[in-house]
């Protein structure tokens, strides 16, 4: 099968290849690439196909899962591909060391009808390239847990942004220092439960992170600071604000994984911060609340995963998983509390296997329940199940 | 705000039982099952990355950079353990030279994967581990064999 995905891609590596007079070769093992006299490009990706049945229909967020009546279908069942990815590398010798670049897509963007062609949109993932410790563009941001849990959906807790950045990162054998200027973006709760993007930022995010690599496993600690600040926002009933307020927040993500016997492990991550707001649970809690009078209250927000990973063989493993995240909402001056997050927890299960190299065969269980501040709570239970191959 | 206090506690403990994990072998045969055993951890692992859910493909080559330079290391590791084991009384005369060159040849092959994956030759790295597992094999099946 990866040969015939390979003589897919060849002939349009062959076309491009007369334009350019230059050579194109199958890498040792992997990667197709075109070679210049000092670039070398490769081209990859996946092919994903996810089927996912819940009950209520809702995805894996601390943001969706219903609350009260059922909402939308119960035990509907979906097939989707848009988890597909594409990219293209290139590397380039300098005299400030090897340039690397990077485009990455998936096909999230916007979606088409299920009845007919199911056309998914491209969208970007990462673009950006690495040069003499800078990474500059739009990649993960360094605020993320270093270490992630081996399961097919997404932790319900997970501290996951990819945003333009730009980066110094310093390495050493069991080191490796980051500081990194990040994209603002300011979400509030305004005084009738709806969030609002002022867009009035001004300073860039700072993030301090440092992982530290023993034999045991790994460790990261990131370490991030905010300008918080509005101008004359608009509330979400269309009135605009005549004045302004700002405010510093802050965060911690402190993530890893310890190897135990044989080649299981434990992975787990745990974070706190007052205004860390988008930084958790996929947008799920606001970095803070604006009253009528435009003052900002910036919210405390936490959130910790730990999974255990068990390998039966080489090629077939379970991940066992809880992962929480909450929020201590201002919700004395909110009104609409139905509409705003509290916390959310979800226990996950899955059986895993590689049945050939470079690919997933999967399924998860999922227990997930979300809590919102009137004190309403709702529950989905959901069976993922995915193969992929990465090409 | 229990779960906040079982977590922590969660998170102590293994923490705790990490810093229980350390162990200090005293030959140098030990020295080297034990090293074999963490180069098998990072082959697993390199084995893995294609599975690392967000990071971008300049990421997972960042893991695999880092995994083949660990991975190397210890391989130089293994090599001057090697070189310290008393060889069995009954190999032959010229087993010792024979040794030696199998050690030295896994020293070199340790230092080309470190230095390969310094410069991103990531390309490379497949055959030089097969390299390695070429002459670990030969070295085994040399002198394990010898020794009954």
């Amino acid at each position: 099968m990866k040969h015939n995905l390979k003589n897919l891609l060849l002939p349009l590596i062959l076309s491009f290849n007369l334009f350019a007079s230059e050579q194109v070769t199958q890498s040792q093992e992997k990667s197709l690439e075109l070679k210049t006299k000092d670039t070398i490009l490769s081209v990859g990706g996946r092919i994903q196909l996810d089927s996912a049945l819940s009950s209520p229909e809702s995805a894996h967020s601390a943001k969706t899962i219903p609350i009260g009546a059922i909402v939308g279908e119960d035990g509907q069942s979906n097939f989707s591909a848009k988890n597909s990815r594409l990219w293209i590398k290139t590397k380039t010798p300098s005299e400030y060391g090897v340039v690397r670049a990077l485009i990455e897509t998936d096909f999230k963007g916007i979606q088409g009808s299920e009845a007919k062609s199911n056309g998914h949109g491209i969208r970007l993932r990462h673009a950006y390239f690495q040069v003499a410790n800078w990474s500059i563009g739009q990649t993960n941001s360094a605020f993320n847990a270093d270490t992630t849990l081996d399961i097919l959906l997404t932790a319900i807790n997970d501290t996951l942004v990819r945003q333009p950045l730009v980066r110094y990162q310093y390495e050493t054998d069991s080191l490796s220092y980051a500081l990194s200027f990040e994209q603002p973006e300011t979400t509030l709760i305004d005084p009738y439960g709806e969030i609002i993007f002022p867009k009035d930022d001004v300073v860039p995010d700072i993030v301090n992170r440092i992982i530290y690599y023993p034999k045991w496993g790994q460790v990261a600690l990131s370490v991030m600071g905010r300008y918080i600040n509005q101008d004359h926002a608009k509330l979400s009933n269309g009135v605009d604000l005549n004045n302004k307020d700002s405010s510093y927040g802050y965060g911690a993500n402190f993530s890893g994984k310890l190897h135990l016997f044989s080649l299981d492990d434990i992975r787990f991550a745990a974070h706190y911060g007052k205004g860390m707001g988008r930084y958790l649970a996929y947008d799920a809690y606001a970095t803070g609340s604006i009253s009528l009078d435009g003052e900002i209250t910036l919210h405390k927000s936490f959130g910790g995963n730990i999974g255990y990973r068990h390998f039966w063989n080489p090629n077939l493993r379970t991940t066992i998983a809880y992962s929480y995240a909450g929020t201590k909402n201002n919700s004395d001056s909110i009104d609409n509390l139905e509409k705003v997050n509290k916390d959310v927890h979800s226990s996950q299960i899955n059986l895993l296997w590689t049945p050939i190299k470079n690919s997933l065969v999967g399924i998860e269980y999922a227990l997930a329940k979300r809590k919102v501040e009137s004190g309403e709570e709702g529950e989905t239970k959901i069976i993922n199940m995915m193969i992929r191959y990465d090409f | 705000m229990m779960k906040i206090k079982l977590f922590s506690i969660a998170m102590i403990l293994i923490l705790l039982s990490a810093c229980a994990k350390e162990s200090k072998p005293s030959t140098a045969s030990q020295k080297h099952n034990d090293i074999s055993s963490e180069l098998k951890v990072i082959m697993h692992e390199l084995n893995m990355v294609i599975y690392d859910r967000y990071d971008s493909e300049l990421d997972k080559d960042n893991t695999r950079r880092r995994g083949a330079m660990k991975l190397g290391t210890s391989v130089k590791d293994i090599s001057i353990q090697i070189q310290k084991i008393q060889i069995h009384k009954d190999l032959k005369k010229q087993d010792p030279v024979l040794f030696k060159k199998y050690a030295k040849e896994l020293y070199n092959r340790g230092d080309t994967i470190y230095n390969q994956a310094y410069n991103y030759e990531l390309d490379k790295l497949d055959n030089s581990y097969k390299n390695i597992q070429k002459t670990c094999k030969t070295c085994h099946k040399e002198f394990r064999k010898k020794k009954k």
